[in-house]
């Protein structure tokens, strides 16, 4: 049972980890706009080919 | 689109990218802007809005990282909750030992997850209190607090101690149920509130027959569902499908208001009762058996929390919203029938959250609850509120298809 001297910080860490990656990915904008990007193919810019 | 000059394009430059940069429930400053773009007013209403949107685009998304900080943080601390689980089943006194020290160790672990649920992701929640203090005023954030207070603290002296019950999967819980359902119900308020509150100069050069500019105002209205393509064929006023255009019933105020009204007082008067009831049975457990005492007393706390009372009407009106913005111009009888729909739906959401509240409370009073249980019943109601008034919106749901190939069609006719 001595191994939970290290699962437990292990896991601590991946959490924390985990964490840093939600706030990163959140801060970054991409979960700003869900719909935009499946909506795309709806507002390619026709304009430039003539 | 041929006639349009070089500015009105650069005008609908401008409106996609904010279509982009916004999300879809905070369209309300992105509809701001493009309006203010487009009656072409000088750009200092347009920075201001720029700034609003900046400001709660940060708030969004702080709310989200709150939100999966704490469910996070409330997975892992439930794993770590395990052996306290299976404490009162343990066998020998061989097998009790060595399953302590796990419990000692796990509550070190769920300690060090919780500190940040509680400093972060519960951040609104002293606020609140602390706005509630300030005020004198009851509001849902007290007895969020208080309950968050009265398992937080014993679970830390019982950690320090290595005896006793913790609360961390409670309180983690409770947290991550109560900032989703908060969540929703600002996206559903944000969108209702755009609605009610809309003063925007209407954006539609050309009324509708029989409908007043002052009202058509409600077009640029975009729903939770809502899409930035929406919005953007609503920038030049030839481009608008008509199946978009809405009449906002001239007496939308006079439905949502008293509503809104009614809700708060129930949801006020039930916090009161709720907290005064929690006291005296906390007191009566205190008296017959001081060991479970504080576990009802939490239950009861987390039970007073009236996340679905206060969710009712916000996401019904909400709903409403859509509806008047997603669908053709409704007729009177039309508009009518849905008016009516909302306030029924709206009064189903409430009664029922206060009898399920009123059906469970006597079994936390009783000691069946325990304080995770009561934070899941938390979110059962605040889902099943939701569920209710997601029926008011379904029907009219195909509205949308039909507005997205309307865009299309738009989009070629551009090209």
């Amino acid at each position: 049972m001595e191994i939970l001297y290290l699962l437990l910080p292990l896991s601590l860490a991946i959490v924390a980890m985990i964490g840093a990656v939600l706030w990163w990915a959140v801060f970054s904008g991409q979960y700003d706009d869900a719909e935009q990007a499946g909506l795309s193919i709806l507002h390619d810019d026709d304009h430039t080919v003539s | 689109m041929k006639p349009r000059s070089s500015s009105s394009s650069q005008t609908a430059a401008h409106s996609q990218t904010a279509a982009y940069s916004q999300t879809a429930a905070y369209s309300q400053t992105a509809a701001f802007s493009q309006t203010a773009a487009h009656s072409q007013t000088a750009s200092d209403p347009q920075t201001t809005a720029h700034a609003v949107g900046n400001q709660s685009v940060a708030q969004r998304r702080r709310g989200l990282v709150r939100l999966g900080l704490a469910w996070l943080a409330m997975m892992q601390v439930m794993m770590f909750a395990l052996p306290g689980y299976l404490r009162p089943e343990a066998g020998g006194q061989d097998s009790l030992e060595v399953l302590d020290w796990a419990i000692f160790l796990m509550n070190w672990a769920s300690l060090t997850l919780t500190i940040p649920v509680i400093l972060y992701s519960a951040w609104p929640i002293w606020l609140g209190c602390a706005r509630a203090w300030s005020a004198r005023r009851i509001t849902m954030d007290v007895p969020v607090g208080i309950s968050l207070f009265a398992a937080f603290i014993p679970s830390v002296m019982a950690t320090f101690k290595g005896a006793g019950e913790v609360y961390f999967d409670s309180i983690t819980m409770f947290v991550a149920f109560l900032l989703t359902a908060r969540y929703v119900e600002q996206r559903a308020s944000l969108v209702d509130s755009v609605a009610c509150t809309q003063n925007v100069p209407a954006r539609v050069e050309r009324p509708l027959s029989g409908v007043a500019p002052a009202q058509t105002s409600l077009a640029g209205l975009s729903m939770p569902l809502s899409t930035g393509a929406l919005r953007q064929t609503s920038v030049p006023a030839t481009g608008i499908p008509s199946g978009l255009r809405v009449s906002a019933p001239a007496n939308m105020a006079s439905v949502s208001l008293p509503l809104m009204a009614q809700a708060n007082r129930v949801a006020t008067l039930f916090v009161l009762i709720q907290l005064t009831v929690a006291a005296v049975i906390g007191a009566v457990w205190w008296v017959i058996a001081p060991t479970q005492a504080w576990s009802v007393l939490v239950s009861l706390l987390v039970m007073s929390c009236p996340c679905a009372l206060s969710l009712a009407a916000p996401v019904s009106l909400a709903a409403l919203q859509v509806n008047l913005a997603l669908d053709a111009p409704l007729s009177t009888n039309q508009r009518e029938a849905l008016l009516e729909r909302t306030v029924r739906i709206t009064r189903q959401n409430l009664y029922g959250a206060l009898a399920w509240h009123v059906l469970t409370m006597p079994m936390a009073a009783i000691g069946w609850v325990t304080p995770w249980l009561a934070a899941l019943s938390m979110l059962l109601s605040s889902v099943a509120v939701l569920l209710n008034a997601w029926r008011l919106y379904r029907p009219r749901r195909a509205g949308l298809s039909r507005a997205v190939g309307v865009l299309t069609q738009n989009q070629h006719r551009r090209a």
